[in-house]
């Protein structure tokens, strides 16, 4: 045992990004494409999103579908399908309303999701376990990783790249939504308090109509965005397709993990001693046991 | 928690949730297909493609008409009702050439002559007597085989001394030919043959072949229509009682409020008319 | 289609009808001379000489239920001198005396004093006005129909309710149409709708670009209705508010004739007079507040905002089409290499690659 391990170490230091096997202390070595061996619960194997972040996606999630159904009704007011879900929401004036205190929840969410953030953010630098690659902010790392899966999209590559907690695309997404909150916000507190905020812009008349402009331009971004891209990521796409739970468990099977989360597996192979059986049981089953160290 | 799996396939929920996923995504998608290719908000992609159809379709006729019925709304104080009009089909034969404003010539009359078409059609006038048949009249609705009423126009309502607004707005008197114990209807529909015939080549006849066709029509119809005072007085044509008509109100149509209107216009007839 | 033009635009216009009727209150009008008994048809009319389609139905149980019940045919129609008459050839002028001695006042009534207002305002038509211009002003009928009374929100209380209590002390007829007089007023700045005042001033006039631009109006005029309804007071409207601008709460006082352009003195939209007729709605308007663009449109006299509104667009459609050929590549590369849409028996990926291996 302990001379596989010191074997393990030695190969650890020739390992690149590109390479087939990954040596994990105490497992063996994994094949890149194990993801196609293993076996996943639908609902989720290995943790992803603390209960915090699954209570924020829930408030948000139903707190948009409000938002985007009686504001695109009032923005396209002439429209007949206007009429009618305005009409299940009781009305425009208290589609309105319903509109503002789903706004309210929204904005909540939004502070409670900051509020986690940072304090989550700043225990990990107290306790110096701060890591920016497992954080949404971007690298460059990302870029390549985008023009890498592009690659394995057209055949290019064999496999995809190994990437941390957030690919490029949730880093996309995420920073779109950042953005995209603070201007629906700020554009919607114009738009809903003209008098107080006439007071406070330095230019009413442009700022208002910038207002406008954004507020329904960044909704019609943000629901289209959703529900084309964000929707066919988590319902349509094969291995996803017709649902993946993760919203509501907080939780990531385990293919999916290996698959575009090779980076952050590793982690929990680390973390999680029943993870790292499981993986020593399939390498077993599925002949990989020995090759790793055989190179 | 992580190891070995619990399950390896979804609950069957599932199917429910992604079928609601499904449609919203459907109905997002229909509306963005609308907005780039019809939508006035959107790039309107194929918006003039469909002004090009229509520009086809237009007809000035048309357009004039509905300018002229706008303008007239508003040139109409007291709040015109527009009340529901019959299917085409379901006209007489009749309207396939006059309006439903049929009297025209008359200057003085016109209009209380049209006024009558709402309470009977155009044979209960105009209908020439067949010899060896007695005409009894009824309740007529095209849309219904025995029309129960209450009939416009037969009862008031006792607080205001309005006349009773009705569901039924389609029934009107009509002509029946009597033999024997059998009632044989004296209206000819649209949908009879002979306007069948007539409106599918009406176009290819020449002006005059179209007058002698109309003389045709004709035949079985009488220009003159009766006299206010064939009706309008007691013992009259029409049997006001059997038609359900109320005391009061068969008093006033039997003695038409206004003596003097009636006198003055005994003589009135459409003269002109078939000329 | 055709079906639903035969059947249920009828139908809706018999539901109106019904509505009306069951509305209000069944009552009687004031016609003494008995013209309703030929006008109460509602075939009563002709085709005119210029081939226009004239209808003379006054519905009796409507006219019973507007504010013009109590006036005599022939206080408004003076031209009928007998009976059976000759046909019309005169107009109705709204400035005439009628015969009614309204309460607390000497005079006959009359339509005079909000003519004159009317007479001061952009709508009047004044003498140097071309022919067609003179045609398109709106003259009193074309905006008003014979009012119908409506009532009062019965959130409290209901309508019979309150009368109930007149009643007790007052003649029933009399007190009734002095309670509706009062409070068909009560419900809105008009007693029309927000939608039906919109309407009304766009159909065929306002809306009619062309027209327009014909009379010279300014450019603001010229899209008011465009600009109208890309505003929030205009979509909510268009979505059936109740609560919300309508093109009189805005460009009238409460004597609703007083229209005049922005730059006169008298005009409720004239900056020196602004402040007092937002606070209607808006309690807290403020000098700077004023300054926002009601009727807004972004167009390229706003360079800023011009390109702003582009490049926006361009975004959101590089964005989304982006987006959909990153998934799509996606699908397709990652189902070549073996995988299946669902996951069943634990895995997804239980097809076989169709990528030649790389060596």
């Amino acid at each position: 045992m302990s001379t596989s391990a010191e074997n393990i170490e030695t190969m650890g230091d020739e390992e690149t990004a590109e390479s087939y096997y990954t040596h994990v202390e105490g497992v063996g070595a994994i094949p890149r494409d194990i993801y196609k061996h293993v076996k996943s619960d639908p609902l989720g194997d290995l943790p992803r999103y603390s209960i915090h972040i699954v209570i924020q996606h829930f408030l948000t999630f139903v707190a948009f579908l409000i938002l985007a159904a009686t504001g695109l009704s009032l923005h396209f007011s002439d429209l007949w399908w206007a009429r009618q879900i305005t009409f299940l929401f009781g009305g425009t004036d208290n589609a309105r309303l319903v509109h503002k205190m789903a706004a309210a929840v929204m904005v909540a969410a939004s502070i409670y999701h900051l509020l986690t953030i940072i304090g989550g953010t700043l225990h990990k630098v107290m306790k110096k376990q701060f890591d920016i690659k497992k954080t949404q902010i971007p690298r460059l790392k990302d870029l390549h990783d985008l023009v890498h899966d592009i690659k394995y999209f057209f055949g290019r590559e064999q496999f995809r790249p190994k990437m941390e907690k957030f690919m490029y695309k949730q880093k996309l997404h995420y920073l779109a939504i950042l953005w995209g909150t603070f201007v629906l916000i700020s554009a919607g507190i114009t738009l809903l308090f003209p008098e107080m905020m006439a007071t406070i812009w330095p230019n009413p008349a442009f700022f208002q109509d910038l207002a406008r402009l954004m507020h329904a331009d960044e909704a019609i971004m943000a629901i289209t965005v959703i529900v084309f891209w964000h929707w066919s990521n988590v319902h349509v796409v094969p291995g996803r397709f017709p649902l993946q739970w993760t919203f509501l468990t907080g939780k990531i099977t385990r293919e999916h993990q290996i698959e575009e989360h090779f980076l952050e597996y590793l982690n929990n192979l680390k973390e999680i001693p029943e993870e790292r059986e499981y993986m020593k049981k399939i390498l077993k089953e599925k002949g990989f046991e020995s090759k790793g160290g055989d190179l | 928690m992580p190891g070995e799996p619990k399950r390896l396939d979804h609950p069957k929920i599932v199917l429910l949730i992604a079928f609601v996923f499904i449609i919203i995504t459907l109905a997002v998608l229909g509306a963005v297909l609308y907005h780039l290719t019809f939508s006035h908000h959107g790039p309107a992609i194929l918006v003039p493609f469909q002004k090009k159809m229509e520009e086809k379709k237009r007809s000035a006729i048309l357009e004039d008409v509905k300018r002229q019925e706008e303008y007239e709304k508003h040139r109409h104080f007291h709040n015109v009702v527009e009340y529901p009009t019959l299917p085409g089909k379901e006209l007489t034969v009749c309207f396939i050439c006059h309006s439903d404003y049929p009297h025209s010539k008359n200057k003085k009359v016109r209009a209380l002559l049209n006024m009558h078409t709402q309470f009977f059609v155009c044979e209960t006038c105009h209908i020439q007597e067949k010899k060896g048949y007695e005409i009894v009249y009824k309740w007529y609705n095209p849309l219904e085989k025995e029309p129960k009423g209450p009939f416009f126009g037969t009862s008031y309502d006792p607080e205001t001394g309005n006349l009773v607004p009705v569901k039924d707005q389609f029934s009107r008197i009509a002509p029946y030919f009597k033999s024997g114990d059998t009632l044989l209807s004296a209206i000819q529909h649209q949908e009879s043959d002979l306007a069948q015939d007539y409106m599918r080549v009406r176009d290819q006849l020449t002006p005059v072949q179209r007058e002698n066709v109309k003389k045709k029509f004709h035949v079985s119809t009488k220009p003159k229509g009766h006299e206010c005072k064939v009706c309008h007085s007691k013992k009259g044509l029409l049997d006001f009682r059997k038609l359900g008509f109320a005391e009061n109100r068969i008093v006033d149509l039997e003695q038409l409020n206004i003596a003097g209107m009636i006198t003055k216009y005994e003589k009135f007839y459409i003269p002109n008319l078939f000329k | 289609m055709k079906l639903s033009k035969i059947f249920i635009k009828p139908s809706l216009y018999f539901l109106m009808l019904l509505m009306v009727l069951s509305f209000g209150f069944r009552a009687e009008a004031a016609d003494k001379e008995n013209c309703l008994m030929c006008h109460k048809y509602r075939q009563l009319g002709r085709i005119d000489e210029q081939g226009r389609k004239k209808n003379y139905n006054v519905n009796e149980n409507i006219y019973a239920n507007t504010v013009h019940r109590n006036v005599p045919c022939r206080d408004c129609h003076t031209y009928i001198t007998r009976l059976p008459h000759d046909p019309v050839t005169e107009e109705v002028s709204c400035a005439n005396e009628c015969h009614i001695k309204p309460p607390f006042a000497k005079e006959n009534f009359s339509h005079r004093k909000i003519i004159n207002i009317y007479n001061k305002s952009v709508h009047a038509i004044k003498e140097n006005d071309s022919p067609d211009l003179k045609l398109a002003k709106p003259y009193c009928k074309y905006c008003h129909l014979n009012p119908i009374y409506t009532r009062v929100s019965e959130k409290r209380i209901s309508y019979e309710k309150t009368l109930a209590r007149c009643f007790n002390c007052h003649e029933k007829k009399g007190v009734t149409q002095a309670y509706k007089h009062v409070t068909h007023r009560l419900a809105h700045k008009t007693s029309r709708s927000p939608q039906e005042i919109v309407q009304l001033c766009s159909k065929n006039c306002h809306e009619d670009v062309e027209k327009m631009k014909k009379f010279n109006v300014s450019k603001e005029s010229v899209e008011a209705v465009e600009t109208y309804n890309e505003s929030i007071h205009g979509k909510a409207v268009a979505l059936g508010s109740q609560q919300t601008a309508d093109c009189i709460s805005c460009h009238a006082t409460s004597a609703i004739h007083d229209i005049y352009k922005k730059d006169n003195q008298k005009a409720t939209i004239n900056p020196a007079n602004r402040a007092k007729i937002c606070r209607q709605c808006h309690r807290k308007v403020n000098e700077r507040f004023i300054q926002i663009d009601v009727h807004s449109s972004i167009n390229n006299k706003k360079p800023i905002l011009f390109f702003m509104n582009l490049g926006l667009r361009g975004a959101l459609y590089s964005t989304i089409f982006g987006l959909m050929f990153l998934a799509l590549i996606e699908t397709i590369g990652r189902k070549r290499d073996g995988i299946k849409w669902q996951i069943k028996g634990g895995t997804t990926w239980r097809g076989k690659s169709k990528r030649e291996p790389k060596n």
